[in-house]
């Protein structure tokens, strides 16, 4: 079962993303509150992915993943931002964070997520989502 | 010192190859066998193909070649957690110009270790 585990302060921003994605048997999906217990929690779950609201991360976003990397480097992380692509590369530099998303992700987002999870897990993700 | 030790490499690699500059993006890894302090084989290995967030596929790749310690001028904060929290000792050889130089530094005890004050953001942006 590959495993992800959402963290935001507002879940059904994510209903589409999280629908397509559950669209594939092998992917599960959970849930963290975005507060001062998301990490601890994220950490304690060890998902092979965390995806991250915007804003949901304390004290900041990068942060966050940063403090996750210190811990498990080996989940994977994808961050909600409306940083534009180069603000975002800057930002985000050597934490190694398989792609942005945009506010309230839907379905091309979902694709390009499981694509992106094909590529670098070798399990093939179905891609055509609906 | 017995260990196995990676150095990201210019091709063709060997220990009169160049250091590659960052340690997801090189070449190939030369792989060194120290045994009492002396160097007793060389092996060369390819790169693995690198995708956007796959920091941790050349981790994963020197681990299961048995990999205790890597020598690198450059590299992002997951890798080096990654490295760290397989068991793998991380050292800057970012000064020296071969990879040979810089294993003789690392057997002398002179590089320093790899620290998160080192890490950049690597090129691409992912690693």
């Amino acid at each position: 079962m590959y495993r992800i585990v959402i963290v935001s302060s507002n879940p059904e921003s994510f209903s589409v993303l999280a629908g397509a994605l559950q669209a594939d048997s092998r992917i599960a999906i959970e849930r963290v509150a975005a507060g001062d217990q998301a990490l601890a929690l994220v950490i304690s779950a060890a998902p092979n992915l965390v995806i991250l609201d915007e804003k949901a991360g304390e004290p900041s976003d990068f942060e966050f993943i940063r403090s996750i990397m210190q811990r498990n480097a080996l989940i994977d992380a994808v961050v909600v931002s409306r940083l534009s692509e180069k603000e975002f590369h800057e930002s985000s530099e050597g934490l190694g964070i398989l792609m942005q998303l945009p506010p309230r992700p839907g379905l091309p987002e979902a694709e390009a997520l499981l694509a992106r999870l094909t590529l670098i897990s070798g399990k093939d993700f179905e891609r055509e989502v609906k | 010192m017995n260990t196995l030790i990676a150095v990201p490499s210019a091709s063709p690699g060997g220990l009169d190859a160049s250091l590659g500059a960052h340690f997801g993006h090189c070449d190939l890894y030369t792989l060194v066998a120290v045994e009492d302090g002396k160097v007793k084989q060389v092996n060369i290995v390819p790169n693995v193909p690198h995708q956007q967030g796959g920091c941790m596929a050349p981790v994963q790749y020197l681990s299961q070649k048995g990999v205790k310690l890597l020598i690198a001028g450059g590299m992002g904060l997951r890798p080096l957690m990654g490295f760290n929290q397989s068991g793998i000792d991380v050292y800057y050889g970012g000064d020296f110009q071969t990879v040979g130089d810089a294993v003789n530094a690392v057997i002398a005890g002179k590089l320093p270790q790899f620290s998160q004050e080192h890490t950049c953001g690597g090129g691409g942006g992912s690693m």
